[in-house]
C-alpha cells in the first residue's frame, strides 16, 4: 500500500521544444500512452522527458486536458463533454493543428479525436482550394484534369466557387 | 532514435536532433535512425553490434510504413558520411533556431496562413477526413491526385467514414431517406431546417429508363436495382459516388409473383450480402415450386443457395407498382421480413430473421403486447431502430380497446444483445394508413407520409398530428428506404477491414 501511495504522488518533468519544463503528476501523465509506455519500461529513469516536437503553449493545453480527464471520475461524462467542447472553442487552426500533432505523438486518443473532429467541422464547407492550402498539398492536376474531376461530382460543388 | 541499451537492442530512444557536426560525431557504439524529410538515414557507428544494425533497419522500415516518412533508406557508415547527410542536421538546427515560424500559424476565420504546421497523411486521412460527409469528400477529390485515389479507393477511410456516419449524433447529416416514384429517384438533401421541412434532390440514375426498373434492396449507401421484367441482372449502385456493378443472378423461368430481396452487411466476413427469396421451380415435371433462398456475396461475386424460406412472404398491400416485392430490412447483423403462416390460426404472422453470419433463419421473439390485428405488418429501419407497424384496424373496436394492447407502432432498440420494445398508437383521423419516414426529437415524434401525398409530424406521446410538412418537389406516391451515405465502391469492394 505504501508504495502505491508513493506512486500516486510521483511527479515527472516534461520539457517542451522551446525548453520550458512542466512538472506533472504521474496519474495525469498516464493519460498519454507514450508516457505510460516510457514509465512502464525501466529505461526512462531520466528526470526530464524531452518532447522535442511540442512547444510550451501546446504542451500546456495538452496537460490541461490530461489533468481534467485524469481527475474526473468516469461517472461525470457529461461534465467532461462540456469541458471538451469549451476547451476547443475559439481555438485557431494553428493551435488545433499543433494539438492534433501533440496528441498523436503523445498518443492521447480522446484529445486526438476531439481536435480532429474540430478540424473536420471547420473544413467541411471550405472550398477545396482552401483545404489544399491548409494541408500544404501540391496541386498536381492540370487545369483540364481538375475540371474533369470536378465534373464527375458536380452535385457536390453546388454553391462552391 | 537510437538503440541505446546493448542488452535490449529493440529499445528505441527518441532523441532531439542536437546540433551535430562532423567534429562532434554520434555515439560510435550505436546505430541511429535519422528521419530527414526526403530520406531516412541509418547511421552505423564504428563499434556498433550487428543486431543493433538489424534493429535499426526494422525501425527505419516502421518509420516509413507507419509514420508516413518518405523513403529511401540510406545506410551511412561512420567516417563515410556525405555532405548531404550532415546538411540534414544543419537545416534542422536552423529550423530550431526560428521556432516561431512553425508555431505562429493559423487563422481565426477565413484565409488560412501558409505557416500552419504540416500534418502527416495518416492523421489527415484516418483522423480528419474520415469525419467528413461524403459530399465534402467528393469535393476534396479535387485537391490532388493522391487525395482522389485515397478518397475513391482506400478501404480504411471508407470504413471509418461509414462507422462515424452511423454513430453521428446529428443523424440527418449522414442518414437520409432515399425516395423513388415510378420515374425518378430522390435523395433527402438537407437536414431539417428549423424543424419544419427537408428538401429532396433528384439524383442521376445509372439506368436510362428507371420506370422499367425496381429498387429491390438497400443497405448503408448501396442500392440494388433490377428490371421489372426479370432479366437476371442486378445492378449494385452507390447513388452518391455514382459507381455501379452489374451482377448476374440465378435465372428463374418467369418473373415470380412473390419475391423479396434484402441487402445487409455481415461483419464476421466483412461482406455485403444480397439475399433473394423467390419461388422457384424445384420439380419441373410436377410443377412444384419452392421458396428458395439464394445469397450473393459482393466480396466474392458469387451466389449460393441456403435453406428455404420458412413461411410465406407478406405482400405489400399498397402501391404494388412501386414496391411489388417487400424489401428485407437490415438491422443488427440480420435481415428481417414479416411473414404470414396460413397454417397457424393463433399467430399467423411472424417476424422472420436471417442471420447474415450464420446464414440461418430464425423467428424474432416479439413483445408480449405485440398483438397485431392486421396481417399487413410492415417493417422498416428508422434511424438505427427496427420499426414494426400496421395501419389502425377496425376503428370502433380499436377506440374501445385503446390503452390496452392497442399499439400499432413499435420501435425495437438493440442494447447489449437484448432488444427493448416500445409500443405506440398511431391513428390519424380519416386516413387508412401511413408510412413512417424518420424519428424526431429523441423519438418523441415521427415524421410520416399519410393520405394523399401528405407528410406530417406525429407526436407519439400525445397521439396527435402536430403539423404538416412542406417538401418541395416530393412525388405524390413514393417508396422510401433509410440510407446512410458512404464511399463504398460496389465494383471494387474487397472488404472494409484489412
Amino acid at each position: 500500500m505504501a508504495s502505491s501511495i508513493e506512486n500516486n504522488n510521483e511527479k515527472l518533468t516534461l520539457k517542451s521544444s522551446d525548453g520550458e519544463e512542466f512538472l506533472v503528476e504521474k496519474h495525469v501523465a498516464l493519460q498519454s500512452t507514450l508516457l505510460q509506455n516510457m514509465l512502464d519500461s525501466d529505461c526512462s529513469s531520466a528526470d526530464v522527458i524531452p518532447l522535442p516536437k511540442i512547444d510550451a503553449r501546446t504542451l500546456a493545453l495538452v496537460l490541461g486536458y490530461c489533468k481534467k480527464h485524469a481527475d474526473a471520475s468516469s461517472s461525470k461524462q457529461g461534465e467532461l463533454n462540456s469541458f471538451d467542447s469549451e476547451f476547443l472553442k475559439d481555438m485557431d487552426m494553428g493551435a488545433l493543428f499543433n494539438l492534433v500533432l501533440a496528441a498523436n505523438f503523445m498518443e492521447i486518443k480522446g484529445l486526438l479525436d476531439i481536435a480532429a473532429q474540430k478540424i473536420a467541422d471547420t473544413i467541411k464547407d471550405k472550398p477545396h482550394q482552401e483545404v489544399r492550402e491548409i494541408f500544404h498539398v501540391e496541386n498536381d492536376y492540370t487545369p483540364e484534369e481538375e475540371a474533369a474531376v470536378r465534373e464527375e461530382n458536380r452535385w457536390a460543388f453546388e454553391g462552391f466557387p | 532514435m537510437a538503440p541505446c541499451c546493448a542488452y535490449d537492442p529493440l529499445h528505441l530512444v527518441p532523441q532531439i536532433s542536437l546540433p551535430l557536426q562532423p567534429n562532434q560525431p554520434l555515439d560510435s557504439r550505436g546505430a541511429f535512425v535519422v528521419h530527414a524529410g526526403s530520406a531516412v538515414y541509418i547511421w552505423i557507428g564504428e563499434k556498433c553490434a550487428s543486431d543493433m544494425t538489424d534493429c535499426a533497419r526494422t525501425a527505419a522500415s516502421h518509420v516509413i510504413a507507419y509514420r508516413v516518412a518518405e523513403g529511401p533508406v540510406v545506410f551511412v557508415k561512420q567516417g563515410e558520411e556525405t555532405p548531404q547527410f550532415w546538411l540534414v542536421f544543419e537545416t534542422e538546427q536552423d529550423r530550431l533556431r526560428t521556432p516561431e515560424i512553425a508555431n505562429k500559424g493559423g487563422s481565426v476565420e477565413g484565409r488560412p496562413v501558409v505557416s500552419l504546421p504540416k500534418v502527416p497523411n495518416d492523421i489527415i486521412f484516418g483522423g480528419i477526413l474520415s469525419r467528413l460527409p461524403v459530399r465534402s469528400l467528393l469535393r476534396l477529390m479535387s485537391v490532388s491526385k493522391y487525395w482522389k485515389s485515397m478518397i475513391a479507393s482506400d478501404p480504411r477511410l471508407a470504413l471509418d467514414q461509414m462507422n462515424r456516419s452511423v454513430k453521428s449524433t446529428c443523424s440527418f447529416d449522414r442518414r437520409r431517406i432515399l425516395i423513388w416514384d415510378l420515374d425518378s429517384v430522390f435523395l433527402q438533401d438537407k437536414k431539417w431546417v428549423g424543424n419544419s421541412f427537408f428538401t429532396i434532390r433528384k439524383i442521376t440514375c445509372p439506368v436510362e429508363d428507371f420506370s422499367c426498373h425496381l429498387i429491390v434492396a438497400a443497405c448503408d449507401g448501396l442500392v440494388c436495382l433490377r428490371k421489372r421484367k426479370m432479366d437476371n441482372v442486378i445492378l449494385f449502385w452507390n447513388p452518391l459516388t455514382g459507381e455501379t456493378k452489374r451482377v448476374s443472378e440465378p435465372p428463374v423461368p418467369t418473373t415470380p409473383p412473390n419475391f423479396s430481396y434484402g441487402l445487409g452487411y455481415d461483419s464476421s466476413s466483412d461482406d455485403y450480402k444480397l439475399v433473394r427469396i423467390c419461388a422457384e421451380l424445384s420439380d419441373a415435371v410436377n410443377k412444384v415450386f419452392r421458396t428458395m433462398v439464394r445469397v450473393y456475396s459482393l466480396r466474392h461475386n458469387s451466389w449460393k443457395q441456403v435453406e428455404d424460406f420458412p413461411g410465406q412472404l407478406l405482400r405489400p398491400f399498397l402501391r404494388p407498382l412501386l414496391r411489388p416485392g417487400v424489401l428485407g430490412v437490415f438491422f443488427n447483423g440480420a435481415l428481417y421480413w414479416t411473414t404470414y403462416d396460413t397454417q397457424s390460426e393463433d399467430e399467423p404472422w411472424k417476424v422472420t430473421a436471417f442471420d447474415l453470419a450464420k446464414e440461418e433463419f430464425s423467428t424474432l421473439e416479439v413483445h408480449s403486447d405485440f398483438k397485431p390485428e392486421s396481417s399487413y405488418i410492415q417493417i422498416r429501419l428508422l434511424d438505427e431502430k427496427l420499426c414494426l407497424y400496421y395501419p389502425p384496424p377496425h376503428r370502433e373496436r380499436w377506440e374501445r380497446e385503446r390503452g390496452r394492447s392497442s399499439s400499432n407502432f413499435w420501435l425495437i432498440n438493440e442494447h447489449d444483445n437484448s432488444e427493448t420494445w416500445s409500443g405506440y398508437a398511431i391513428d390519424i383521423p380519416s386516413c387508412k394508413t401511413f408510412t413512417p419516414l424518420c424519428l424526431l426529437k429523441n423519438d418523441e415524434q415521427v415524421s410520416l407520409a399519410y393520405g394523399e401525398g401528405k407528410i406530417g409530424v406525429y407526436n407519439l406521446e400525445d397521439r396527435t398530428l402536430v403539423r404538416d410538412l412542406h417538401i418541395p418537389g416530393i412525388p405524390k406516391d413514393f417508396e422510401e428506404v433509410t440510407f446512410t451515405e458512404n464511399l463504398i465502391s460496389p465494383d471494387t469492394y474487397n472488404g472494409l477491414i484489412r
